[in-house]
């Protein structure tokens, strides 16, 4: 039976079931008139998932042909909204690609060892370069036949226009040096030394906040009350901000843009060109109040990650080829910068089947307009991520019943970008924390599925072959979150206890575990807190039916590891979104100045840890007003100075860390 | 879409019997989300019911643009999500309220069965699809993960599920 069929009898199958009474319309209409003369104040959990900006495929169509739908990214002007209006309704099919990118991308200022970087570009098991665009164009519009199916009609009739900017999930991994040296907070990335954008920066001095798809506002944070300096609007009209990035007096703009030109050929038969890209512009701002562009590159694709390491900058988009009937009516070859790449940094692999590519290119951020490498793989990853000099793609296939997982490694130095090698690990991984490069050797964890559930460690070199494994672990339960430090490894699985495993990975071809600590409820996130500390925060569920009953903290000592303990914990009952469970970005945490800042539900709550009293919450602040709360994936907590500032998208909050957290000053904007 | 626009405006005003005619369109699909997400009659009505009050509490925050199906779906799917971490690890359930009495075709009855069999993301994937209509992307939105990875989920649900049927 083929899926379709499938789907088809799951929807029959639902056709005759008797809806309740009380669900009727009639009896709706009865019961809002109720509600309507009561005042309530409803908690709602608005999906904020969904007002991320919304990615925008882009069908270059050379012969006027159309085959997708556009949606701009972000938030719209009226006159954008008003053409891309017009432009849905001629829309078909959707396939959009996901906002959701896991990117590490470091350089390594150190010299590699020649063996590291691999001079020869082409040889990775399972993908070879493209030769030719022909040869692009046959193997995909072969695998467009067995895609062909995915390509559905989307929701509703109008195209959503919500704002909201998202980044990728993965937890932060830090070998050590967790809090950042200066005295002000920076964002949670994932690997130390690599930046991430994000939605709000600071430098102490003031704070950079992205408050709309196209404007970045400076606020001025060096006296007792917040003084707005300057917005930075962008240049091009047709694009929306998705995350900024600060060096010194540079502001980095990362956005998604549109374009669309029509021209008419023969009376009524127009060559449409519609496309979508990422962009990258440079503002200096050395005069706060007066921001100037100075560099820009764009490259054709859905946005999907970035990172900058000193003065690299890479991107990644997602592209869509479009397939027509011949080559010449196809596009199968992305630009950057309005060039074409070149046909033999694209790599397909053997075993095609999907049709989108990753876009990854490397530039110095003193010459965005001549990047240093473009790579493009045909990939349907859905994991990236990037250590100090390597970038790891990973796809995670379903065949036969169970999972598998293909990580293709690539290594990125200066802006260099050259294809190494891959290797295919049973099972499937939780996020990106589950993968980890130390010393060379890549550590990876998944969970097999198909007869019952287990999990695995793998080690493997540096040519991605598995040197060491521990297979087995925890049958029954499933990974939820994992962290590596150096050569220690921490994890947790769950079914309805947690243990939290801590691994010895100081002999890379003998890993161990050292103990397995049993808890109730699961952490979804790990985070060192000082040195002989972990933090984990996640979920708190009853012992014997694992159904939740808030959200937890937890602080594991972790001096001795072969006796893990958990040293003290905090419950927030009822309590069950944590934005920053999709978004690692979200939280705020420093072990030196002792914070620990995120939202939970509406509220944004801030805690101290000390040995002996435990997890002191400081400040709880509710942030919605007026039970219409936009901004929880956005909201982000900053320290500077003796301050906490709380930013979302419509406020600012600064709060006196020496007064108990007093509110002290607030600046709204519309 | 000129219709709903103007009931959408309407029921923004407070206008409940605009309203109830929006929700008129979309409550079976929304029930039968709800019941093949929880697996459970009186789970699902009660997140129906919620979901009616809170988009009737937050009918001002539905964007001009926006549509009523999207939006009321969305308020949906994010309390189901919500009952099902409520769920965790629940052991399988034997799908009585699925299989329940209905005059029904024999395989109407397995397929929910089978159905029921599912993990929570799994149903809920599916759902999404099926009951709400989204994309991949949307999916992967919506649960946090990329779109090939929901598409790989809901093949492996799917294979799953063929399999319970002996197919």
């Amino acid at each position: 039976m083929d899926q379709k069929e499938l789907l088809d009898k799951i929807r029959h199958s639902a056709e005759h079931i008797e809806v309740p009474e009380s669900l009727t319309a009639e009896k709706m209409e009865e019961k809002l008139r109720q509600i309507e003369g009561q005042k309530k104040i409803q908690r709602r959990k608005i999906m904020v998932r969904w007002i991320e900006a919304a990615a925008v495929m882009a069908l270059v169509a050379a012969g006027g042909t159309q085959l997708g739908m556009q949606k701009e990214p972000g938030n719209v002007t009226e006159a954008r909204l008003q053409t891309t209006l017009e432009q849905t309704a001629e829309a078909d099919t959707e396939e959009m690609t996901a906002d959701e990118l896991q990117e590490e991308n470091a350089q390594k200022k150190t010299t590699q060892t020649e063996g590291e970087q691999t001079a020869d570009d082409g040889t990775v098991t399972g993908y070879s370069q493209a030769d030719s665009e022909e040869q692009l164009y046959d193997a995909l519009k072969e695998c467009q036949y067995q895609t062909s199916y995915y390509a559905k009609g989307g929701l509703g009739d109008s195209v959503e226009m919500l704002e909201e900017s998202a980044s990728a999930d993965s937890a932060l991994m830090d070998t050590g040096a967790v809090s950042s040296s200066a005295d002000y907070s920076q964002t949670n990335v994932r690997e130390a030394g690599v930046d991430e954008g994000d939605v709000v920066k600071t430098d102490g001095k003031y704070l950079y906040i992205l408050k709309s798809d196209s404007s970045v506002k400076i606020v001025d944070i060096q006296s007792s009350e917040m003084k707005l300096v300057s917005t930075v609007t962008l240049d091009q009209l047709n694009e929306s901000i998705e995350e900024i990035y600060l060096e010194d007096d540079q502001l980095i703009l990362v956005t998604s843009g549109y374009y669309s030109s029509m021209e008419e050929q023969e009376s009524d038969v127009y060559a449409v060109d519609r496309y979508t890209y990422a962009a990258v512009s440079v503002y200096d701002i050395s005069d706060r109040e007066h921001p100037q562009q100075t560099e820009r590159m764009t490259q054709e694709g859905t946005y999907r990650q970035s990172r900058k390491n000193g003065n690299y900058f890479y991107l990644l988009t997602q592209y869509s080829p479009s397939i027509g009937e011949s080559v010449d009516d196809s596009d199968v070859i992305p630009f950057v910068n309005e060039e074409k790449v070149t046909v033999n940094n694209i790599y397909l692999p053997s075993d095609l089947d999907q049709p989108d590519y990753l876009v990854v290119s490397g530039t110095d951020l003193s010459d965005l307009q001549n990047p240093v490498s473009t790579k493009a793989i045909v990939s349907g990853a859905s994991d990236f991520y990037m250590s100090t000099d390597s970038l790891y793609i990973c796809c995670q296939n379903w065949e036969h019943g169970k999972s598998s997982t293909q990580i293709l490694k690539f290594s990125c130095v200066d802006g260099e970008i050259t294809a190494s090698n891959m290797a295919e690990l049973p099972g499937y991984l939780n996020d990106t924390f589950s993968l980890d490069e130390y010393d060379g050797y890549l550590r990876v964890l998944t969970t097999e599925d198909g007869n019952g559930e287990s999990n695995n460690l793998f080690v493997l070199d540096k040519d991605m072959n598995t040197i060491s494994t521990i297979r087995d672990i925890a049958s029954g339960e499933t990974i939820r979150s994992a962290r590596f430090v150096g050569d220690m490894g921490y994890f947790v699985t769950f079914r309805q206890t947690d243990p939290l495993f801590c691994v010895d990975l100081s002999d890379p071809e003998n890993p161990e575990i050292l103990s397995e600590l049993k808890i109730s409820g699961f952490s979804s996130y790990l985070h060192m807190y000082g040195e002989n500390r972990l933090l984990g925060i996640g979920y708190e569920a009853d012992e014997d039916t694992g159904s939740q009953i808030g959200v937890k903290l937890s602080m594991f000592d972790i001096s001795d590891p072969e006796n893990v303990t958990e040293e003290n914990k905090y419950v927030i009952k009822d309590a069950y979104y944590l934005p920053f469970d999709y978004n690692y970005k979200a939280i705020t945490i420093d072990a030196d100045k002792n914070l620990i800042g995120f939202v939970c539900d509406e509220e944004y709550m801030v805690f101290r840890y000390d040995e002996e009293k435990g997890f002191e919450n400081v400040l709880t602040y509710t942030m919605s007003d007026n039970n219409c709360w936009d901004g929880q994936e956005a909201c982000r907590g900053v320290y500077a100075g003796g301050r906490f500032y709380i930013v979302d998208r419509e406020k600012v909050l600064m709060f006196d860390m020496e007064q108990d957290f007093a509110l002290a000053d607030r600046l709204n904007w519309n | 879409m000129e219709k709903a626009t103007g009931l959408v405006r309407q029921a923004r005003r407070g206008s409940a019997s605009a309203f109830a005619s929006l929700y008129q369109e979309y409550y079976l699909d929304l029930y039968r989300f709800a019941l093949y997400t929880l697996k459970n009659r009186q789970d699902a009505e009660d997140v129906v019911g919620d979901t009616v009050a809170d988009a009737w509490a937050q009918i001002g925050s539905l964007k001009k643009v926006e549509s009523f199906k999207s939006w009321i779906f969305k308020i949906l799917s994010n309390k189901c999500r919500q009952r099902l971490k409520g769920y965790l690890d629940k052991a399988e359930e034997l799908p009585e309220d699925l299989s329940a009495p209905v005059r029904d075709h024999d395989e109407d009855a397995d397929v929910r069965t089978a159905f029921a069999r599912l993990d929570d993301e799994e149903r809920l994937i599916l759902s999404m699809n099926l009951f709400g209509g989204y994309t991949s992307r949307e999916i992967g939105e919506a649960l946090g993960m990329n779109d090939n990875t929901v598409r790989s989920r809901q093949k492996r649900a799917l294979e799953k599920m063929a399999g319970y049927l002996g197919k």
